[in-house]
């Protein structure tokens, strides 16, 4: 691909170039300073190793958190409120992060925050992922105003910061659970929408389609049995990095108080929030800060992960 | 070049057309805002005037129409809080926005550009690994969080800058670094892979092997023709910006137009809210148009279709 056609794909992902898109993924030359990773189990980074051990004890924090955590999240005990941390003087074994303003355990809470951010984000994760993947597959497949009227649906949303429309939904319907989750779906489908109709456009090229059609396959089969598996694994690159902006999208809005209710609810975003108060003074800025380390170390390893996975699985799909 | 600006004006219209539309949509489906703007005494007639006042007793079609209608001459209506022209409260609170997203901006650009270049020009060097570093957490860090770090570490502990306000150009430094710090990163790590590329192209063999001072081979030669990507993702972190203020305005208590929408939505102060969220639409539609056209200035190859 020369350059040219590639600033014109920076540009529009969309358009289909003259040509055909690489398919399957050429090794791109350039970055001749930076050899291109390959595929070998034996050689994953370090990195890889740390942040995947990381996760993994997130993840396991989220399963088993009534094993892992040493309090209930809700307990609270005033006698402990704003204990520190145990290695500051006046702090304790039994509150190992120190305890908020209710005396409830930051730790306990920081556990089964974990359950809260992980379950929103994954099955967001999944909503956003198929509907915009749907979305895709049929604008690129049928093309015309089909496709006209999806991309600009796609266009109005990416010309609105969707944070503030989350805000308003969320503050007009009422916070709650499957409204959060459906929301914060939303958020991420438009990209799955142009990365699979992107795809799909240079897969009618190829002529396949043209084949499998003159042998009687209906539209419907050609897309789910023909398409689909062939775009799926940009998307599910896509999707490992849009793992870590859901999290933190999640977070966003739980620390302006639109999060899973009730309000006491563990959630990394709103213990944030609730610390913020104290940050002004010398006890109870870890009610804020532990929380914050969580949710940035989950969102950090995530993005990593996916990075390197898509380094090592799709060169093509490199951005910035 | 006419028939590209008008197609592309035509579809920022559509685009703005179907942002109000969804708020309009969103905004009826939720509770009375009559309710707020009556004393709880106020008798049903009382109320049931003043529904029919503001036109709230239409059918919605009829009240959508007219909401149309109005926005296209900037008509919201007045501010059931403040008690006065809708747009009006919203343009007050640009000029802090516009600070606050311009100074992030300079902090993106002017540091993550220049270190995205260096690290190019030099990869794998010291610089090169601590940018790569700082971009990949800067990415990753949520702004809100990183707002509270900065005002606990620079405004309580080391009292360098205030934690709130824009009474001084110091309590802009703060916010301006949290808001711009994802773009500083992403800006910082497009540079240099798009610096990379570049420089490993035939040309700039050429050009070198021509005997050209080096800064002339990155300046002239490389940089040119590696910004045309980074300049797409400035326009639209600009863009972003706009949006993100809504957090960092909320975190530092800035009196922007996001912390107004926010407080607007809670109050159901619909007409400030619908006026709000078009401006910022109209601002975000206006970046993207603008950098769509300083692509085709920057890279004569593109054909504006």
């Amino acid at each position: 691909m020369s350059a040219t056609a590639r600033n014109k794909a920076a540009r529009d992902p969309d358009a289909a170039p003259p040509g055909a898109l690489p398919l399957p993924p050429l090794a791109r030359i350039g970055d001749p300073l930076r050899p291109r990773r390959r595929f070998q189990p034996g050689r994953v980074p370090v990195y890889v190793w740390v942040f995947g051990a990381l996760l993994l004890g997130i993840v396991l924090c989220a399963l088993f958190a009534p094993l892992i955590a040493p309090h209930e999240p809700f307990e609270q005990s005033l006698r402990n409120r704003l204990d520190p941390p145990f290695w500051l003087e006046g702090g304790s074994r039994t509150y190992p992060l120190g305890a908020d303003k209710l005396g409830q355990d930051v730790l306990s809470r920081i556990v089964y925050g974990a359950r809260t951010s992980l379950q929103i984000g994954i099955v967001a994760l999944l909503i956003g992922g198929t509907i915009g993947t749907a979305a895709g597959l049929i604008a690129g497949f049928f093309g015309g105003w089909v496709n006209e009227a999806i991309m600009t649906v796609v266009d109005i949303q990416l010309a609105f910061p969707f944070v503030l429309l989350a805000i308003a939904v969320i503050a007009v319907l009422g916070a709650s659970l499957p409204l959060l989750i459906v929301v914060v779906g939303l958020s991420g489908w438009v990209t799955y929408a142009r990365v699979a109709r992107a795809r799909v456009l240079s897969l009618r090229e190829t002529g396949f389609v043209e084949a499998v059609r003159s042998v009687g396959a209906t539209n419907a089969r050609i897309i789910l049995r023909h398409i689909l598996p062939n775009t799926l694994s940009p998307l599910i690159v896509l999707a490992t990095l849009e793992l870590a902006r859901l999290i933190i999208l999640e977070a966003t809005l739980s620390f302006l108080g639109l999060g899973v209710p009730p309000r006491t609810t563990p959630s990394w975003g709103s213990m944030i929030g609730e610390g913020r108060e104290y940050l002004g003074s010398d006890q109870g800025w870890w009610i804020s800060v532990f929380p914050g380390i969580a949710l940035f170390v989950t969102a950090l390893g995530v993005s990593r992960i996916g990075d390197w996975i898509r380094d090592a699985l799709d060169p093509t799909l490199r951005q910035a | 070049m006419t028939r590209f600006l008008i197609l592309r004006l035509l579809r920022a219209i559509v685009v703005i057309w179907g942002v109000i539309t969804v708020v309009f949509i969103v905004l009826r489906l939720s509770g009375d805002p009559i309710a707020l703007l009556v004393p709880p005494e106020a008798s049903a007639e009382e109320v049931d005037r003043l529904r029919d006042e503001k036109g709230l007793n239409d059918p919605l079609p009829i009240q959508y129409g007219v909401f149309i209608r109005d926005a296209m001459t900037l008509d919201f209506g007045d501010s059931i809080r403040y008690r006065q022209d809708a747009f009006r409260v919203v343009v007050d609170r640009i000029p802090a926005t516009l600070q606050i997203a311009a100074a992030a901006f300079a902090v993106a650009v002017l540091i993550g550009l220049p270190i995205g270049i260096l690290s190019a020009v030099r990869p794998n060097s010291i610089l090169d690994n601590v940018s790569v570093l700082v971009a990949l957490i800067g990415q990753a860090v949520p702004t809100f969080f990183l707002g509270i770090v900065l005002i606990l570490v620079f405004a309580v502990r080391l009292s360098w800058f205030p934690t709130s306000g824009l009474d001084s150009a110091s309590g802009l430094v703060l916010p301006a670094v949290t808001l711009g710090a994802f773009a500083m990163a992403s800006i910082t790590r497009l540079t240099r892979s798009a610096m990379l590329e570049v420089l490993g192209q035939d040309y700039v063999r050429t050009a070198r092997a021509k005997g050209l001072n080096e800064r002339v081979v990155i300046n002239a030669h490389a940089l040119r023709n590696a910004l045309v990507p980074v300049v797409t993702i400035m326009g639209l972190q600009f863009g972003a910006l706009l949006g993100g203020s809504v957090v960092t305005e909320t975190v530092f208590s800035l009196p922007g137009m996001g912390r107004l929408i926010i407080q607007s939505i809670g109050n159901r102060d619909y007409p400030v809210v619908q006026a709000g969220v078009f401006l910022i639409a109209i601002g975000f539609v206006g970046v993207n148009l603008v950098v769509d056209v300083l692509y085709a200035v920057l890279d004569p190859r593109i054909r504006l279709t």
